[in-house]
């Protein structure tokens, strides 16, 4: 995938509307269980989101998209875990 | 980067940045671990002191550093393109934007400091206060790093390489992606 200005506005846009729904969904009468999973998944995505486009990693070699990758995923899931458990 | 080398898999930016951002990750994690467990163990102080925090400055900061992020990005597609000139006012537009949070933190930590909580008040006011601080400090330092890419590019440093830009960009993105899993940790789980 060749980067284009349009992806790049294209992916601020996605992460503006994730940041407010994660913002919004602090205001619901939701479980605390759901409200975890639920902002913890827009944290997940979004940072998915600036590792591939931002960052440019979509396109680098499979070890370091991956690291960053994983590494977003134990954090999400570690927080995840301890705040729920 | 060689600019010849545009859509061949490969890392954008210098190896040992990518090394660093990774240990940086780390010691960002354990902290979020750290508050986490912290605030499973002493769930009322946590949520009087979350209480006390202004959750509209944290979305006005999560605002500004994506919309940094985004700026930054941009200034590495025209560097990639050959248009240093355009590169480097794209990052003065990214320092910019992201002021906001500085001037946002900072009214933020005077306004607990005003009624009088400080690092010693609790565990979660010390967490709070170190972790947000550390942070803040990364973003200083990125503001840092910006300025000389963006001197650099305006004097047509990036010419045949512009791992340089990529490589402050990098470091920039990193230091948005820890202020992502911040905002919701301290602001909006309660």
């Amino acid at each position: 995938m060749q980067l284009t200005s349009r992806k790049l506005t294209g992916t601020w846009l996605l992460l503006i509307a994730l940041t407010l729904t994660s913002a919004g969904l602090g205001s619901l009468e939701l479980s605390e269980e759901l409200l975890v999973f639920l902002v913890l998944l827009t944290v997940l995505i979004k940072n998915y989101q600036i590792i591939d486009v931002f960052m440019e990693l979509k396109n680098a070699p499979l070890l370091w998209r991956g690291l960053m990758q994983c590494f977003t995923l134990f954090i999400v899931v570690a927080v995840g875990v301890t705040l729920i458990i | 980067m060689n600019k010849s080398v545009v859509g061949q898999k490969r890392l954008p930016g210098d190896l040992a940045i990518w090394i660093f951002i990774l240990a940086e990750l780390t010691v960002f994690a354990a902290l979020f671990i750290v508050f986490s467990v912290s605030k499973s163990l002493n769930v009322e102080m946590f949520a009087e002191g979350q209480a006390t925090l202004h959750p509209l400055m944290g979305l006005i900061n999560t605002l500004s550093l994506i919309t940094s992020s985004f700026f930054v990005a941009k200034s590495v597609l025209f560097a990639s393109q050959g248009q240093l000139a355009k590169s480097a006012q794209w990052v003065w537009i990214g320092i910019a934007t992201a002021s906001i949070y500085i001037v946002t933190k900072f009214i933020e930590y005077q306004s607990l400091m005003a009624l009088g909580y400080n690092l010693r008040t609790n565990i979660f006011y010390t967490l709070y206060f170190f972790i947000t601080f550390f942070h803040f400090m990364h973003v200083l330092m990125g503001i840092v790093i910006l300025i000389v890419v963006a001197n650099k590019a305006r004097k047509g440093g990036y010419e045949s390489d512009i791992t340089g830009v990529e490589t402050g960009a990098s470091y920039w993105h990193m230091v948005d992606m820890v202020w992502v899993v911040l905002f919701p940790l301290i602001y909006v789980i309660k």
